[in-house]
Formats: structure tokens, C-alpha cells, sequence
């Protein structure tokens, strides 16, 4: 398998209008045209037939219910399955996740929503390790390179390496590029600890990264602080 | 219990006092009467039954006893009669004397009228030195009684008495204690049964005894109080699950609506106008599913069928992701948020439900963005007070007209304002999942109204539980 949208879906939802509807939605974004089936039943015709690469399933079937059906088909192949459903009680979510789903919507949902999950599933399935964008190791700011594989700094002046925790503090930044990582969260992945107590530790290791990383350390390009809420790699 | 104890020492305590109010009482009416007894002989011209002066007043000249005008006087008054019984026991005077009073007395009659009675006449008697002088007041009018006491009696009688007033005294204060005892024991069962009453149980109090009306009562009271409770559950229970059924059954045609409503929007075959409108179905189906949700939420929480699920939790830390959260995903910069935490907050650790919680502050959030389209600044500040943690949540925007805020605290869930105005669900519907929210955590909300606008919302919980690290 080249791509996410050669994959087969069979679609098992006891409305005949959601299955067009779904049907509809994902043929527009490209995918092979889904097989339907409107109970448990049908849906275990469907995988005598063949079985497909992922399930979009109900948890309310007229002849059974979406979990049982699911440990059914586990039982016999591991395909990825994600769980839509009307019921959003947090019991039925993590019941269908405790089971093994990949995934659990709750209907209303949006179009876009569902494709992104579903497509999210696939990659990590199918292609994981061939065509899986991989997260770029290098991290390059205003003439100056941080590379995570060694941790070393490397700017015209020269080389400089990142102290372990200032390792990890730029690693989370980086994860989360351009949105605000809370302090606690920046603590939480260093220290394994609350902010608490870390106050002026984890001032002190940003100040010294900014001078690694920065032009100008005294006023930071990259790395900014989020007032009383956290930092910002940029 | 500790109510009935209560009563207990209070029982006990007001029968010693209403001992001792009783012997004080009667000690001052007796010292009472003792100072009139005695002011009253202090009265002048007060004679009372004065021997000496009487006796004085019969004199003896040239061999005749007479009494003076002024004793005649008195023996008429005072006495029934008068004499003079002389050293032989033969009468050498005598003044209104009746027939039947002997004319002689013997050394033994002397003894006895001295002491007694003289043919029941009370006398008394006045020693002088021609005999004794008898006076004897009317038949009936002095008891008398004679009184010998052994001399280390009379000494030792103030500790005597003080030994009988605290002897006294102990004897009440047991009495009292051991009929407060048995009125605690009686009483012990219907107190364990009120606490009962408080968890909603039945109750079979044993119903004999001075309480046994009592805990019969109590014991009806308790089956008509469960029966209440178990209909109040069914019709609670009921209306949670007519309205999860509902949402339930919304949900999958709202999703063929929201589904058709982005196809269409997108749609190439259809004019930017159509396109437009099928953005706004996509939109309002969205904000209808939002509805769904918090109904459910807001009826759970309503009838407490929404347990919390409790987890120790850094409010501070709360706070701080909520704000990265919405400066992430939220905010634009027609809407900037400010933070202010107090430096106290940072080690305390409190309990509660932070998805519940932040889905509170959320909601607050939300409600600034979506009344002040044009823009404001938000702020959120949190501080520790004595015994609560306080977060505000102000913007610079229109704020909330006072008349939500009040439908918000109104017992009905009517949704009509006091002008009988119509307030749109989704105005109040936000709010009060947040006031629902904070009262699950057993906090407040307020508002903090200026110019009937309400710019701040205030959130305070309890600071009880609040462990620091």
C-alpha cells in the first residue's frame, strides 16, 4: 500500500442516510468507495466477503452492539477500527477505547474532523516508517542550529552543547512550536514535578538556553515568555 | 448526639441551679422575716407582753397592792387576768380573776405554770421580791413548747448547718443527674433516629417508654420522608434520562445535517449566496450540538446524577493551561487574556473535578468572545483568602445585564426575564452550568455589579480540603 486512500472501509451504522452521507464525504476526499452495512449482521457478511483495512462503527446496531462486534472482529483480524457514535457518556468512551479502538467520535461531528482521524489512523497503521514524515532533528533559528541528536549548538562563534535539562525544556518547546507550553508542563517534562518550588530553576535554564539560541539573549526572538503562563518557541 | 449531650448537661445543670435558687429563696424570706419580726419589736409603743414593766406597776403602799392606771389598762387589754402569788403560795393580788383559777398554789403548781399552762391559760411569770407576779394572756393565744438542747449540740450547730445545706445540695445534684440520666438514655434512641432521618433511611426506633409517641411519630415521619424521596429520584431520574434520550436521538440526524450543511458549503455547483446559507446551517448545527451537550451536562449536574470525579488538582496550574489552551486555540488579538496568579497559590493543592472545573472557566471565557465580537481584554485572577481560593473572571466588554444574573439565580429555570422578557437559553444556559459547577465543588459564584452590568464573575471555593504540599 502507497497511500492512505487505497484502503478499504467498511462503514456499520444502522442509518441508511449516514452510511450515504459517510460514503459520500469520503469518496469526495479521494478514498476507494466504502462497502455499508446497516446492522451487525450485514456487517459480518460484509467481512466474510472480504475483509476490509479500517471500520467506521456504531455502537447502537438494531441486532447487537457496536462493542461486541468488535471484540468479534478483533477476535479474527486486527483491523483499525474507529468507534462513531451518538453515545457520548464518558463510560462509553473509554469503554471503546479500554476495548482497543483506535479511536471514538461522537456524533454531531464534522466532515473534516472524521477524514483527519480516520486518515491519522491509516498513516499510523499502513504506512508507519516508510512514508511517515519524520519530525525534522534540526532546529534551525537565525543563523544558529540546535540539532537533537547530539544536542549542540552550532553558530558562526562556534559549537555549544545543551545541558540535559535545557535539552529536554527545548525539546518540548519544539514539540509544541508556536503555542504556549505552560510552565507546569515544562516542569512536568524536566523534573517530573509541578511548578511549584521549580519557580526560579526553570528561569534560570531558560535564561542560559536563550543565550545558546538567541541573537540577542536580552531580547529573545525564539524563545518568548508567555506572562505568568509559560514559553513560546517561535 | 453530641446535641443530646448537650441537653444533658444543660438539664443537669439548670436543676442544681433552680436547688440552689430554692434554698437561697427560702433563706432570705426566713432572714426576712427575722428583720421584720425584729423591726416590728423596735417600733415604739410596741409592748408586746412586758412583765417587768407590768409587774413594776404594782406597788405596794401602806400594806394594799395597786396597780397603776396604765397597768390596769393593759391587763384589761392584753390579759385575761393578773395576781401576785406571795412566798406562802396564797394570792396577795389580783386583778380580773376567774373563779375557777385556784387561790392557793403549792411549790409544784408554781413549777408547772411556770412552764406550761394554768388551767389553760398561758401565764407568764415575773419574779420579784414579794412573790412572782402572773400575768396570763387569753385561752389559745401562745403555744408553748419547751426546748433542751445538749451544749455541743448548740456549738457545733452552724457546721451542722452547713453540712445540711450541702447534704442538701449533693442530694439535688444526684437526683438531678440520675433523672437526666434516664431522660438521655429515653431520649438516646430518637437522637440516633433524627441523624438517621438526615440519610434518607427508615427508621424502627423501638416505641415504649416515656418516648414512645415520640418514636412512633418519628418512625411514620421517616417511611413518609423515603417514599417522598424515592418518587422525588424516580421523577429526577426519569427527566435525566428523557432528556440523555433526547440528546441521544438528536444526534444522528444533526450529523446528517451538519455533514450536508459542509458539503453544501463547499459545493462548486452552488452560488456564493446558497453556499453562505449552508455555512449557516453548518454553524447553527454546531451550536445546537453544543446545546445538546451542555443541557445534558446542566441536567446531570441539576439532579446529581453527574457524580465529579474528584482528583487532586494545582489550581494554578489549571488556570495556566487554561490560558495557554485559549491563546493556542482561542484568542485573537481583538481578544488578548491577561493572567494574575497569587504567589500563595502555587503550593496548594485543592480537590476536585479540573475537566468539570475548567469547563466552568471555559464557559466564562466563551461568553466574553462571543457577546463582545468587537473585542476586550480579558483578565483572570486568582488569589488565596483565608479560608477560600478566589478566581475572577472580568472583561473589558459589555458585561452581563443584571437581569440574567438574577433569572440565573431565580429558583424557577423559567427562562422569562422580570419584565417578562424572553432570555434566550444559550445566555443562561452557559451560566448556569458554571453556577452548577462551582456548587458541586460546594463553592460560590458571584457577580460583581456596576451600573446593572456585571463585568467580573466571581468564583470562590473552599479552601478546606486544601493540602499544602
Amino acid at each position: 500500500m502507497n497511500h492512505i486512500y487505497e484502503c478499504s472501509i467498511l462503514i456499520v451504522d444502522d442509518n441508511r442516510d449516514l452510511l450515504s452521507m459517510l460514503s459520500q464525504i469520503l469518496e469526495r476526499e479521494g478514498f476507494r468507495s466504502p462497502r455499508t452495512a446497516g446492522s451487525c449482521r450485514e456487517a459480518r457478511l460484509a467481512l466474510k466477503e472480504a475483509v476490509p483495512d479500517f471500520i467506521i462503527l456504531d455502537v447502537m446496531l438494531p441486532d447487537g452492539d457496536g462493542f461486541s462486534l468488535f471484540q468479534e472482529i478483533r477476535r479474527t483480524a486486527d483491523i483499525p477500527i474507529l468507534f462513531l457514535s451518538a453515545r457520548d457518556e464518558d463510560n462509553d468512551r473509554l469503554l471503546g477505547l479500554g476495548l482497543g479502538a483506535d479511536d471514538y467520535l461522537t456524533k454531531p461531528f464534522l466532515p473534516k474532523e472524521l477524514i483527519l482521524r480516520i486518515s491519522a489512523i491509516l498513516r499510523r497503521t499502513y504506512l508507519s516508517g516508510r512514508n511517515r514524515p519524520e519530525p525534522d532533528p534540526v532546529l534551525v533559528l537565525d543563523g544558529r542550529t540546535v540539532r537533537f541528536d547530539s544536542g549542540i549548538v552550532s553558530s558562526p562563534e562556534g559549537e555549544t552543547a545543551l545541558t540535559a535539562k535545557e535539552f529536554l525544556i527545548l525539546k518540548k518547546l519544539y514539540e509544541n512550536r508556536g503555542k504556549i507550553v505552560t510552565f507546569d508542563a515544562l516542569c512536568d517534562a524536566v523534573w517530573g514535578d509541578g511548578y511549584y518550588t521549580y519557580e526560579n530553576t526553570l528561569m534560570v535554564h531558560v535564561r542560559r538556553l536563550r543565550e545558546k539560541i538567541e541573537e540577542e539573549p536580552s531580547r529573545p526572538r525564539h524563545l518568548l515568555t508567555a506572562r505568568g503562563i509559560g514559553y513560546r518557541l517561535l | 448526639m453530641k446535641d443530646l449531650l448537650k441537653i444533658y448537661r444543660r438539664y443537669i445543670l439548670t436543676a442544681a441551679a433552680t436547688g440552689l435558687l430554692i434554698l437561697f429563696f427560702n433563706l432570705t424570706l426566713f432572714l426576712v422575716f427575722q428583720a421584720v419580726q425584729f423591726g416590728y419589736k423596735m417600733v415604739p409603743g410596741y409592748k408586746g407582753w412586758n412583765m417587768e414593766g407590768l409587774s413594776a406597776m404594782l406597788t405596794l403602799e401602806e400594806g394594799t397592792y395597786s396597780l397603776s392606771e396604765e397597768g390596769c389598762r393593759r391587763v384589761d387589754t392584753e390579759f385575761a387576768f393578773a395576781m401576785l402569788i406571795g412566798q406562802e403560795g396564797q394570792i396577795l393580788w389580783s386583778r380580773n380573776l376567774p373563779d375557777d383559777i385556784p387561790r392557793s398554789y403549792s411549790l409544784t403548781d408554781i413549777a408547772s405554770m411556770s412552764r406550761w399552762y394554768l388551767m389553760d391559760y398561758p401565764v407568764k411569770i415575773w419574779t420579784r421580791p414579794d412573790g412572782l407576779f402572773v400575768a396570763a394572756p387569753p385561752k389559745g393565744s401562745l403555744w408553748k413548747h419547751g426546748l433542751e438542747f445538749n451544749t455541743s449540740y448548740i456549738e457545733a450547730f452552724p457546721v451542722l448547718l452547713l453540712a445540711f445545706v450541702l447534704g442538701n445540695l449533693f442530694l439535688a445534684f444526684i437526683l438531678a443527674f440520675l433523672f437526666g440520666h434516664r431522660f438521655y438514655i429515653s431520649l438516646k434512641p430518637l437522637a440516633k433516629g433524627i441523624e438517621r432521618l438526615e440519610g434518607k433511611e427508615i427508621l424502627h426506633l423501638p416505641e415504649r417508654g416515656i418516648t414512645a409517641s415520640l418514636a412512633g411519630r418519628l418512625n411514620r415521619a421517616s417511611e413518609v420522608l423515603f417514599r417522598q424521596n424515592q418518587l422525588l429520584k424516580k421523577r429526577d431520574d426519569a427527566r435525566t434520562s428523557w432528556i440523555a434520550g433526547v440528546s441521544h436521538d438528536i444526534r444522528t440526524p444533526l450529523s446528517l445535517i451538519m455533514g450536508y450543511g459542509d458539503s453544501l458549503s463547499k459545493s462548486p455547483h452552488l452560488s456564493p449566496e446558497e453556499q453562505r446559507e449552508a455555512f449557516s446551517i453548518r454553524e447553527n448545527s454546531l451550536q445546537i450540538k453544543k446545546l445538546i451537550a451542555d443541557l445534558n451536562l446542566a441536567s446531570k449536574l441539576e439532579y446529581n446524577s453527574c457524580p465529579l470525579r474528584l482528583k487532586p488538582y494545582a489550581p494554578a496550574a489549571l488556570l495556566r493551561s487554561l490560558a495557554a489552551w485559549y491563546i493556542n486555540s482561542v484568542s485573537d488579538s481583538r481578544h488578548p487574556l491577561t493572567l494574575d496568579i497569587d504567589p500563595a497559590l502555587e503550593s496548594l493543592t485543592l480537590t476536585g473535578d479540573p475537566d468539570l472545573l475548567s469547563r466552568a472557566f471555559r464557559n466564562l471565557m466563551d461568553n466574553s468572545i462571543r457577546h463582545n465580537p468587537a473585542g476586550c481584554i480579558l483578565h483572570i485572577d486568582a488569589r488565596l483568602l483565608s479560608r477560600q481560593v478566589q478566581f475572577s473572571f472580568s472583561d473589558t466588554g459589555k458585561g452581563i445585564p443584571v437581569r440574567i444574573v438574577k433569572t440565573l439565580y431565580r429558583p424557577s429555570t423559567a427562562s422569562k426575564g422580570e419584565d417578562g422578557d424572553n432570555i434566550s437559553v444559550p445566555h443562561i444556559m452557559g451560566l448556569r452550568i458554571v453556577k452548577q459547577i462551582v456548587e458541586a465543588h460546594g463553592g460560590t459564584l458571584k457577580f460583581e455589579v456596576q451600573k446593572d452590568i456585571c463585568q467580573t464573575a466571581v468564583i470562590l471555593l473552599p479552601a478546606g480540603d486544601i493540602s499544602p504540599e
